[in-house]
């Protein structure tokens, strides 16, 4: 059987993203937070066989300015990273795609 | 004829589809059941929006579980009637599925569903995906046989505690076998959302039964927020608690959570009108 599951984050973060997209009229790509996250680095170099490398780390800290870095578990799954979004988090998202596309 | 396709399935026939977009279809309630609740009307709601979602991602991933922003109890279904399905799927990917859908009987609103999210999980963690492919073209082409669905397996809450009008606490044992779990799902048994929805809504009736109406009864009208945070495996057992969050002349609201030990497994509002005609 796969690893992949439901789990209470993972149908509360759909929640969440859902419901910001209706609220603020946009689109937030769920495949591409963990791009954005990524930023430069290449997939490999971001993370191996789903651990984010100490690279990924430091650029994940960035990204996510808004977390405590005592909550960055070591080693980090590319799959925990939602557990680690906080509200802002949230929010930087809906910002990022308003400036990506301006309501008409 | 096993129960695979027929013991939990609520889509008789697919009446015209596009994948990913919007889905019509029928289902017809066996006559030979004691009742079909309006959880299941919902049940087939989603199942049929399932299907146009698989046939989206070639029925490599499936909906399981989820979230229902609302769902409206419009009228009441009975055995022997035809739900006349149709589900709009608003956005659907490898991950996740966003629909909405309704049900209607003799031209008649019965359910209506409003932002429903699903993930989206591997087909064949739950069910042969080939087999799975197969059933969508019989439903889209002759359409399945119907009657496959035996009734609602019972399912008694057994309540440990209340305050009349104010909250009860009650347990629910989900049974280790059924004829439900050798269709939901084929190789991974799963109790339903909806069933669990439909004794949401029991238990969230037993609490305005204790708040008088004059003249009438409370009537379930909408479960909103409805979610399903977890698989609910077969032989769990379920503590729920149900409790007044507020009420007046003419409506109730009943917040209901449901835990396994420490972890939530699903929560939802129930707003009940009061119907002094009944």
């Amino acid at each position: 059987m796969s690893n992949e599951n439901i789990t209470k984050e993972s149908i509360d973060f759909l929640d969440i993203v859902f419901r910001l997209e209706r609220g603020f009229k946009v689109k937030i790509p769920r495949g591409k937070i963990i791009e954005d996250a990524r930023g430069s680095l290449s997939e490999s170099e971001f993370e191996k066989s789903g651990v984010v490398t100490d690279a990924g780390v430091v650029r994940l800290k960035a990204f996510l300015s808004e977390v405590p870095a005592d909550r960055f578990p070591s080693p980090l799954k590319v799959a925990e990273i939602p557990k680690l979004f906080t509200t802002e988090t949230f929010c930087k998202m809906v910002i990022r795609q308003q400036r990506a596309a301006p309501p008409a | 004829m096993d129960g695979h396709f027929r013991a939990f399935s609520f889509v008789d026939r697919i009446t015209s589809v596009q994948p990913g977009v919007q889905i019509r279809g029928l289902y017809q309630i066996p006559s030979g059941i004691a009742e079909f609740p309006l959880a299941l009307a919902a049940e087939a709601v989603g199942q049929l929006a399932a299907w146009s979602a698989m046939a989206k991602l070639d029925f490599k991933r499936r909906p399981v579980a989820g979230i229902a922003n609302s769902v409206e109890l419009l009228s009441p279904v009975r055995p022997g009637q035809t739900l006349e399905l149709a589900a709009d799927i608003e956005e659907v990917d490898f991950d996740a599925v966003a629909y909405c859908g309704t049900a209607h009987c003799g031209g008649i609103p019965v359910v209506r569903l409003n932002h429903c999210v699903g993930p989206m999980l591997p087909q064949e963690d739950f069910d042969d995906a080939q087999a799975v492919k197969n059933r969508f073209e019989l439903l889209c082409n002759s359409g399945a046989v119907p009657g496959g669905f035996g009734g609602v397996p019972p399912l008694l809450l057994e309540q440990t505690g209340c305050e009349t009008g104010k909250w009860i606490r009650a347990n629910l044992q989900i049974p280790m076998t059924a004829d439900l779990f050798v269709d939901h799902f084929a190789r991974r048994p799963v109790f339903p959302g909806t069933l669990f929805m439909h004794k949401v809504l029991e238990l969230a009736t037993d609490v305005v039964a204790g708040i008088p109406v004059d003249g009438g009864k409370w009537v379930a009208r909408k479960i909103s927020d409805g979610k399903l945070r977890t698989f609910i495996p077969p032989g769990d057992l379920l503590e729920f608690e149900a409790r007044l969050a507020k009420h007046d002349n003419t409506a109730a609201t009943v917040f209901i959570e449901a835990r396994k030990g420490k972890r939530v497994t699903g929560s939802s509002r129930i707003t009940f009108a009061a119907d002094k005609n009944s």
